[in-house]
């Protein structure tokens, strides 16, 4: 009994979900094409300088990751409300948390996938150096997604079943990533910057923490969320 | 002295919020207690 | 019958007694505090504004406080009068915010030369006063009460625990910033006419979370009401 099935069930909902996605693919597409069209609109709101570019460019970068990747959390739950599986999915004995977790991982490899492709394009649109800080930055954007993913799949197992679902979500979500935002727009921007005052080994520590004190509070807020 | 201008004015705001919300809620209840009245028995509207 | 924590017998003219001895000690805390405070060496008169700024925060921060409690005790205990309390509290929060963030306001122009900071407290501030919205919002749309009742906790309990994460990260990226830290350390001269508005505001603001169970709890009385009224009418039909 016990945690080698729950681990099982993770997988089993992190893969269906996957693989829904991965057969329509077309929410995947507007997704990324929403995203490079964001990071274009920065572009023209930020002004063609250089500098100025570079210098807002962190920023930029985690709001186009949190405009575009807000879309995917709803479409998670949506799709299982629509055909009625979700009350199926809860039937199924065993532990509803692994839900959560089965649905935080698939929307992680879904929102991971969209930067893969929007990190590139944001390094070619703002002039940033992407080589040097690579193995840093790719940790930075990690812990940052996680923490993003966290909330996002524990309030969209609430917003998706309100009647204003595409309002309350953000509203919902954003204020409550404050400081996830806060770390890793400071950390990465260092980052980009060289970090000649290293200070980036601070927020990412700091990142770590509010990943954990988000994970542990969602997980376990959960199962009152999900329950009928 | 236009520092007095801010005073009056937080001062005014302050009293202009909570009268307002006062107002507000006994509006509320009163509307609530006609409501539950004209349902029939208003046991928990009239002590 | 849902248990209360407010007997059925006090009436809404007890509630308008309370109201009215809270905003009369509150016109009597203003006056003395008015009255009896010196020209601060640094911000003159402008030091009367901390009178009614001071304690609108206090005053709305322990409505948080309730909005917490009342979410926990309501996932524990499942009596939905913690879940009303919540409720209430979290409108009263709501109005004692925007409130106070109105009168930091008005109080940093003239101190500081700008409208707003970008200072830990006030920026925690704001993201509480965006986090309520929320909370409101949600409980607005969601009809069925159970449902509501359980969602808005866990909401509540998250968006308490963010309040200090938030205020925590803000103060970390201020100080790596290195910008001005906010000036509040209170001279006794003004202490005594502090503490009176304090006790004034905490008045308001049991009436006013009083006042909005009340509103609450009949709420939930007319929905049932019209709830029963729907099933007896659907009967007649069937029979």
């Amino acid at each position: 009994m016990g945690l080698p099935r729950e681990a099982g069930r993770v997988a089993a909902v992190a893969w269906k979900d996957l693989t829904a996605e991965r057969r329509t693919k077309a929410n995947f597409n507007a997704v990324v094409f929403l995203a490079a069209l964001i990071l274009f609109l920065f572009g023209f709101a930020l002004g063609p300088d250089a500098e100025a570019l570079r210098a807002a460019a962190a920023g930029a970068l985690w709001l186009t990751v949190l405009f575009s990747g807000v879309l995917a959390f709803n479409h998670s739950y949506q799709v299982e409300l629509e055909s009625g599986a979700l009350e199926a999915l809860l039937l199924y004995p065993g532990d509803h948390r692994s839900i959560f977790l089965g649905k935080l991982i698939a929307n992680l490899v879904f929102v991971l996938l969209v930067e893969a492709i929007v990190l590139p394009l944001a390094a070619v649109l703002y002039h940033l150096p992407l080589l040097r800080p690579f193995p840093g930055l790719a940790g930075v954007l990690l812990l940052g997604t996680v923490g993003f993913v966290t909330l996002g799949t524990f309030y969209a197992a609430i917003a998706s079943r309100v009647r204003a679902r595409e309002v309350l979500l953000p509203l919902l979500l954003f204020p409550m990533l404050v400081p996830v935002l806060l770390a890793a727009v400071e950390a990465t921007g260092a980052l980009l910057a060289g970090d000649p005052m290293k200070e980036s080994g601070g927020w990412i520590r700091l990142l770590l923490i509010f990943d954990v004190i988000f994970f542990v509070a969602s997980f376990f807020a959960f199962e009152y969320v999900i329950e009928e | 002295m236009s520092e007095w201008r801010f005073i009056v004015a937080a001062y005014g705001l302050t009293w202009v919020v909570l009268v307002a919300y006062a107002i507000r809620l006994q509006v509320r209840l009163r509307r609530l207690e006609r409501q539950l009245g004209a349902n029939g028995n208003g046991a928990e509207a009239t002590p | 019958m849902p248990g209360s924590f407010v007997p059925a017998v006090v009436s809404r003219r007890r509630y308008q007694i309370l109201g009215i001895i809270a905003l009369a000690a509150l016109v009597g805390a203003e006056l003395l505090g008015l009255s009896a405070s010196p020209p601060d060496r640094d911000m003159g008169h402008l030091q009367k504004i901390m009178y009614v700024h001071v304690p609108a925060a206090w005053s709305a921060f322990l409505a948080f406080f309730v909005v917490f409690i009342g979410s926990v005790l309501y996932l524990w205990k499942r009596e939905e009068r913690y879940d009303l309390l919540a409720a209430a509290a979290a409108e009263v929060a709501l109005v004692l915010t925007a409130l106070t963030l109105a009168l930091g306001s008005i109080w940093g122009r003239p101190t500081w030369g700008v409208w707003w900071t970008w200072d830990p407290r006030l920026t925690t501030t704001a993201i509480l006063l965006v986090m309520t919205v929320g909370y409101l919002a949600l409980r607005s749309f969601v009809d069925e009460p159970d449902r509501r009742a359980r969602w808005s906790a866990a909401v509540g309990i998250l968006a308490s625990l963010n309040v200090l994460v938030v205020y925590k990260s803000v103060q970390w990226w201020r100080t790596l910033h290195q910008v001005q830290s906010s000036p509040s350390t209170v001279d006794p001269a003004y202490a005594l006419g502090l503490r009176l508005n304090a006790l004034a505001f905490l008045l308001v603001l049991v009436y006013f979370i009083l006042l909005r169970y009340r509103a609450a709890r009949l709420e939930r009385l007319v929905e049932a009401q019209a709830e029963a009224r729907e099933l007896a009418q659907g009967e007649e039909l069937h029979v």
